[in-house]
């Protein structure tokens, strides 16, 4: 009965359950571990980004020495300060510092970030810096014979030799590469914020305002590069205006307006940046503006000084004009103005930093929330979700053990009702199931009692009357013989018909019909108490109580050498009066039917089977037609021929004997062949009521 | 028991079956017994004899020697009876003797917790029917005795 096809294994709810749970569970741990890496991810990008505003430190610094180092050298070859040479010196040290530095932090890095995807923009950076620290060395072979030159006596070999090949070196190749080098490394950074940004999106907690603080950074780093810009073209400015007063030429005039547009344009990207930082919240920025205003306000300046120069020039003051030139824009360009620049470019380097690690926290923070809030959401999910589905499989279990042990019979069982869910509800309806089920049994048995008592009372009168009547007959014989002799022969004889056969004999059936109404009444009375037996169950011998059975049958069995087969019965636990009534009635009803036509056979068998012990009572007697199975269980319901005395109750009062110790019992029979009736109990014996 | 001597010893059979109680009267007399019989048919009316209230507020009927009584009665039961005669002085040491078709084991012990002395549960077989009630009888004749001497 409902046992699981072959080879299909189903899943128990709880099973089913445990399922989901799992896959809850590895969803969230996924997303838990998901955002680890995310974190991690975030992390490494975050490095890269930081270590550039290193490196873009490192450049600038060089940058700055280099400026400073050509201004030293035209010094001391155009202008014959002899400290200046010291100066020169003393800068190019710092600038092999510089440039050792640069590169041990390249080295250091590339070895941290091994393996992180940064690697090709590593070896780019070392490239870049190689190429630059190859052009300084070339600017150092420059300056070094220049001061032979200058040594040897000749201060105009030198001057050309700074003019052509130094400061072209410095203008076009060195500032560029260090131009290409910061724009680089600014291109990894806002890649690296590009990155961080689209990662917080995968983070559920303060999004909104990491995404405006990335989105400041990047345009820190924008007004980084314009102010880069500005700066070097400001530089290239200043150089071209120095040479064209000296040499005339057209072309470093050309170079010089050129600048002054870019330096222009730089200015103005400048404020726009500055103007959308102010638009994205960012108030410090407000000083920034004045900052670069101020800036403006000098390079204008600046301006107006470098016209008043080439005025002078054009006018045919060339020695003026190189006053000019030397005395006033020099000092406010490359010792003022370009020092300025750098410091504001170092301090928006520093904002960034600093925005950087305020971001990073952030990231962090939200990072490590995220994943908590993942990890108590799993914890609290699986939590919660183990325990309905504990509750529903204890209910459940609960409820599967309470219909068994009601379906078995056993009306006073309760299921204990721990919630008003579902499951709650349904234990409860179970519960009145059960109790409305035991009321009307209980209903039923007390009519059956109250009836059949009730029955009896008549019955008393019937057959005490049918006696007291049969009794006077009897006494009045000596009266009746006389009355018959006085009366006429044929009235005589029919008067004692009357009287004495056919009075008695309907005396007789009366009697007997009430004898059958009074064991039927009794029988039902007996089946109506068959509830209210206590059972106590003990360990049995069950092959004695068979023998103790057939003891009965001795002498019939030995007359018609019927053949008695008891195998080794499995032992059990159950009432001894019960289990030898059931084994009573079924032994009688065994030899009782036996066939008349061939020597009677009955075997006794038993064997475990799970929870059960199972016992065969078979028989080679007359057996039971196919349609009269149905019926053989059924109160007063006797089947086949019917020559045998018998109240058929037996197998209905066997049938309650068995269902009131949890068991079942079955029969199966082929007329004419014999008849097999099986029974069987639960090891842990519950009784019924 | 404050009957007189020259009234004859009454047995009170409370029975609401008159087929049944003929009965009872005839085994009784065929067992031997010849003293009045007085039948009553409810529980009450046994109750307000016995206790001289209701009807039988003025009677002066002496107490009876023996109480047969039937369990299924109308008005008052058997056990309602039983359990206001056992509580009053002037009728508690009355003996009584069950007689009713009831053999549940139950009933039987609570007639007895309730003080019945004798509990005999009407068969349908006449023969063992008679046979209970005569045995009865003899039982009466013998708790009969030291009264009539008394």
């Amino acid at each position: 009965m409902g046992a699981p096809l072959p080879g299909v294994t189903p899943l128990s709810i709880k099973g089913k359950l445990l399922f989901v749970l799992a896959v809850i569970g590895i969803i969230l741990t996924s997303l838990a571990g998901y955002l680890i890496w995310n974190v991690r991810q975030i992390s490494v990008q975050a490095a890269i980004a930081r270590d550039g505003t290193g490196f873009l430190r490192e450049i600038s610094d060089i940058r700055l020495r280099l400026y400073r180092q050509m201004h030293a050298l035209t010094r001391y070859h155009f202008f014959n300060e002899e400290d200046a040479k010291g100066d020169c010196e003393a800068l190019g040290r710092e600038l092999s510092a510089a440039f050792l530095r640069l590169r041990e932090s390249l080295r250091v890095r590339s070895g941290s970030l091994h393996g992180t995807g940064a690697a090709g923009q590593e070896s780019r950076d070392i490239i870049n810096t190689r190429s630059l620290e190859n052009s300084y060395r070339d600017m150092i072979i420059i300056i070094d014979q220049s001061f032979s030159q200058k040594k040897a006596g000749d201060s105009s070999g030198a001057r050309r030799l700074i003019n052509d090949r130094g400061e072209p070196l410095l203008d076009d190749v060195l500032l560029r590469e260090m131009s290409k080098a910061i724009a680089d490394k600014a291109d990894d950074m806002l890649a690296a914020y590009e990155e961080i940004s689209m990662r917080i999106g995968a983070m559920p907690w303060a999004v909104e305002k990491n995404r405006r603080r990335l989105q400041g950074i990047r345009l820190s780093l924008q007004y980084y590069l314009a102010v880069d810009k500005l700066s070097l073209q400001l530089n290239h400015q200043l150089n071209e205006a120095a040479a064209y007063i000296v040499t005339s030429h057209q072309r470093n005039l050309r170079e010089f307006t050129e600048s002054g547009a870019e330096v222009e344009e730089a200015f103005e990207e400048s404020r726009k940046i500055i103007e959308a930082q102010i638009g994205l919240g960012m108030e410090g920025e407000k000083n920034q503006l004045q900052e670069v205003n101020s800036l403006l306000r000098e390079y204008q300046e600046v301006k107006a000084i470098f016209n008043r120069a080439f005025g002078l020039k054009h006018a045919g003051r060339a020695d003026a004009a190189f006053a000019v030139m030397d005395e006033t824009i020099k000092p406010r360009g490359i010792r003022h103005l370009l020092p300025k620049i750098e410091s504001i470019m170092d301090q928006n380097r520093n904002e960034i930093l600093s925005a950087h690690v305020f971001l990073l926290k952030s990231i962090y923070l939200s990072g490590v929330l995220s994943i908590t809030s993942v990890a108590i959401v799993a914890l609290l999910l699986i939590a919660g979700t183990y325990r309905v589905i504990r509750h529903m499989v204890v209910a459940v279990e609960r409820l599967s053990i309470g219909a068994d042990r009601v379906g078995r019979g056993n009306l006073d069982h309760t299921i204990k009702v721990e919630s008003s869910d579902e499951l709650g509800r349904l234990a409860s309806s179970f519960n009145r199931m059960t109790a409305s089920l035991r009321d009307s049994n209980e209903d039923l048995r007390a009519f059956i009692y109250s009836l059949s008592h009730d029955l009896r009372s008549p019955l008393v009168n019937i057959k005490g009357f049918s006696s007291e009547l049969a009794q006077v007959l009897k006494e009045s014989d000596d009266l009746l013989d006389r009355a018959a002799g006085a009366l006429p022969e044929a009235d005589g004889r029919r008067l004692q018909a009357i009287l004495q056969n056919e009075i008695p004999a309907a005396l007789e059936f009366l009697g007997g019909a009430a004898e059958r109404i009074n064991e039927l009444v009794n029988s039902v009375l007996k089946l109506s108490q068959v509830g209210q037996r206590e059972l106590k169950p003990e360990p049995l011998d069950m092959a004695a109580l068979v023998r103790s059975s057939l003891e009965r049958h001795a002498e019939e069995i030995k007359q018609r050498n019927i053949t008695v087969n008891i195998a080794d019965l499995p032992g059990l636990a159950a009432d001894r009066s019960a289990m030898q009534e059931i084994i009573d009635h079924l032994i009688d009803n065994a030899v009782k039917y036996l066939s008349p036509d061939r020597p009677g056979f009955i075997e006794v068998t038993g064997r475990r089977n799970g929870g059960e012990t199972l016992f065969h009572i078979r028989d080679n007697g007359r057996g039971i037609a196919t349609g009269d199975l149905a019926k053989i269980f059924g109160l007063f319901r006797r089947v086949g021929e019917q020559d045998t005395p018998g109240k058929g109750m037996g197998l209905t009062y066997v049938k309650a004997l068995i269902r009131l110790q949890s068991g079942r019992i079955w029969c199966e029979s082929e007329a004419g062949s014999g008849t097999l009736f099986t029974f069987s109990l639960p090891d842990s014996m519950k009784p019924g009521r | 028991m404050d009957h007189t001597e020259h009234q004859p010893v009454t047995i009170l059979l409370v029975e609401d079956d008159p087929g049944h109680a003929l009965l009872i009267e005839k085994n009784l007399r065929r067992a031997g017994i010849a003293n009045r019989i007085l039948k009553l048919d409810t529980g009450q009316k046994a109750v307000d004899f016995l206790l001289k209230q209701g009807e039988y507020r003025n009677d002066v009927q002496p107490m009876p020697v023996l109480l047969l009584l039937d369990l299924n009665l109308p008005v008052l039961d058997g056990y309602q009876v039983l359990s206001i005669i056992k509580k009053d002085d002037r009728t508690r040491t009355i003996p009584i003797v069950i007689l009713t078709t009831t053999d549940n084991p139950h009933e039987v012990a609570r007639c007895y917790e309730l003080g019945c002395n004798v509990y005999i549960t009407k068969p349908v077989k006449y023969e063992k029917f008679s046979e209970a009630i005569r045995r009865m009888g003899l039982f009466l004749s013998i708790v009969k005795v030291p009264e009539q001497g008394a």
